[in-house]
């Protein structure tokens, strides 16, 4: 949403309601419309009639619930003139009357500290029954408030593609009529880690872009550390805490990552005095209230090895059996082969690349990462640092072959120089 | 019996991160805790608890803090131990992984559906 001219003060109003409300708004408006192309339409239309309203009569006390109301007002018009019938109509009525023990959550006055209806919407868009490529679209478009053009600028897409995915979500939610409520208790777990993995795909997407010449996306990244605050605030589970966590830590190092021609930087090379302290103390202290107070999840006990890194001056200095040790528990959550590779690469760390690379062989050597190419650059890595150098340029040479991104394709042709 | 081993802290204040090992050490107390089966739940209180008040009949929801002075509960664990003295070595032990700072340990009793069945 942007406002080019009129009062500034309106501009602001507008603009803060958009950033901060947003999706409380939407969220609201499915509740009461129950339709979530209806909802995004009239919100839309609410915002453009307040511009006018507000110039004239001032903004408002409550501009968010202002634009609910007007909102509202236009949907249930729009739903008459459409002359769906009475009955439809009687039953919104209903629907935003109905006032369970007396309280009405339509009141403006009640809306500040209930945020059911946030995670309802958020719960919507990342349903499992959705295709997870429009899933991860919708949820960009409805919870991140980027625009369609955005999404396929991001995803290297067209713009029709990106429409697409959008539409198809939104019909897969009628076809399976997926209701808009919370997940009941028994489910909650498994749904929240489905919309877990949706923020995790778009920062990963961000942060180590899968195709392009361009390896980072912020406006990705962004969107994905401003959501896992989000769903800090709405559900304080273990594992939300654990991903915001694993988000800070890994955007703390952003400066250093990527070089002034877009090259990565590996770890090892990277200017750690570039790393963002603040980024670093806020993830590490989730880290640690995520670790006490649940299951050490997924994301938990990624965020807790970068935290360590984190807490490093250097790779020498690095707690290295700390990290072990959060490898075997990751192990036991997800039995992945890259959880295994990484496993074994800390190991030729805290021991010796011998015994690292013992580890990695049967992983790359016809194994399940056969066709990664970071195995094979792992390998290399490792068979370098023993002095094996015809081990290490045949590993590179298989890492190159198995189609790199571009900036990673420089980074190992450059490693692979440096020994031929 | 049934303990409750909390921190308590203030909305603003920020956690002294531990160090590395002393963080490994937590998730390794925890995992045994779990293992062994003396957790009974744990979890944490969310910063931003609604505050729902009666005055003369009329309903008022703010969205209030927890304890005064905004004060919440970023974890606590429930444990099921023969002993206070355990429940307090316990506690103890946890905090020494997260380095200075206090820990509170208070005994809990709670009825559950199962308690409420006729004999």
């Amino acid at each position: 949403m942007s406002l080019q001219d009129g009062d500034p003060g309106v501009h602001a109003a507008l603009n803060d309601a958009f950033r901060t409300d947003r999706v409380r708004m939407l969220g609201t408006l499915v509740r009461l419309l129950g339709d979530l192309d209806r909802a995004e339409e009239v919100l839309q239309e609410a915002f453009a009639a307040a511009v006018d309203a507000w110039e004239r009569e001032g903004v408002p006390a409550h501009p968010t619930a202002w634009l609910i109301s007007a909102a509202r007002f236009k949907g249930i018009d729009g739903i008459r003139r459409e002359r769906r019938g009475r009955e439809l109509t009687d039953q919104l009525h209903r629907r935003s009357e109905s006032s369970p023990g007396g309280v009405d959550f339509t009141d403006p006055g009640h809306l500040d500290g209930i945020r059911d209806d946030e995670l309802r919407l958020i719960f919507l868009c990342c349903h499992p029954d959705i295709p997870l490529d429009s899933r991860i679209a919708l949820a960009l478009r409805e919870v991140c408030g980027l625009t369609t053009e955005e999404i396929a600028r991001a995803y290297l897409i067209a713009k029709e593609t990106a429409k697409k995915r959008i539409t198809r979500a939104k019909q897969s939610i009628r076809r399976n009529a997926i209701p808009f409520e919370l997940p009941p208790s028994q489910k909650l777990r498994r749904r929240l880690d489905a919309v877990l993995q949706v923020v995790y795909l778009v920062y990963n997407e961000g942060f180590a872009a899968s195709s392009g010449d361009s390896f980072v996306r912020p406006v990705l990244t962004h969107a994905a550390v401003s959501w896992a605050r989000l769903l800090v605030d709405l559900l304080p589970d273990s594992e939300s805490f654990g991903l915001l966590a694993l988000l800070l830590l890994h955007e703390s190092r952003s400066a250093a990552r990527v070089d002034e021609n877009g090259d990565i930087v590996p770890l090892a090379e990277q200017d750690r005095r570039k790393w963002d302290r603040e980024m670093i103390d806020e993830g590490t202290g989730l880290v640690q209230r995520a670790l006490w107070s649940g299951r050490a999840g997924f994301y938990t006990i990624q965020a807790a090895i970068v935290s360590v890194h984190a807490a490093a001056d250097s790779m020498e200095s690095t707690a290295w059996s700390a990290i072990v040790f959060y490898y075997d528990l990751l192990l036991r959550v997800s039995r992945s082969p890259v959880v295994a590779l990484n496993r074994a690469i800390a190991i030729g760390m805290r021991d010796t690349p011998e015994e690292g690379l013992r580890l990695i062989r049967p992983l790359v050597d016809g194994g399940p990462l056969s066709r990664y190419h970071n195995a094979h650059a792992a390998r290399a890595d490792l068979a370098r640092r023993m002095g094996n150098r015809v081990e290490a340029v045949n590993a590179f040479r298989s890492a190159l072959r198995l189609n790199p991104s571009e900036p990673e394709r420089r980074h190992i042709e450059k490693e692979l120089a440096k020994i031929l | 019996m049934h303990f409750m081993v909390y921190l308590r802290m203030s909305e603003g204040e920020s956690m002294n991160p531990p160090s590395p090992e002393g963080m490994a050490e937590m998730g390794k107390l925890m995992m045994d805790a779990f293992e062994s089966g003396m957790v009974v739940a744990t979890g944490q209180l969310g910063a931003n608890a609604t505050h729902v008040s009666l005055r003369s009949g009329d309903v008022s929801i703010t969205d209030g803090p927890f304890l005064e002075g905004k004060e919440f509960i970023p974890g606590f664990t429930i444990i099921d131990v023969p002993s206070r003295e355990e429940a307090i070595q316990w506690a103890t032990r946890l905090r020494q992984c997260m380095g200075d700072g206090s820990i509170h340990v208070s005994p809990l009793s709670a009825t559950g559906p199962e308690d409420m069945q006729p004999s």
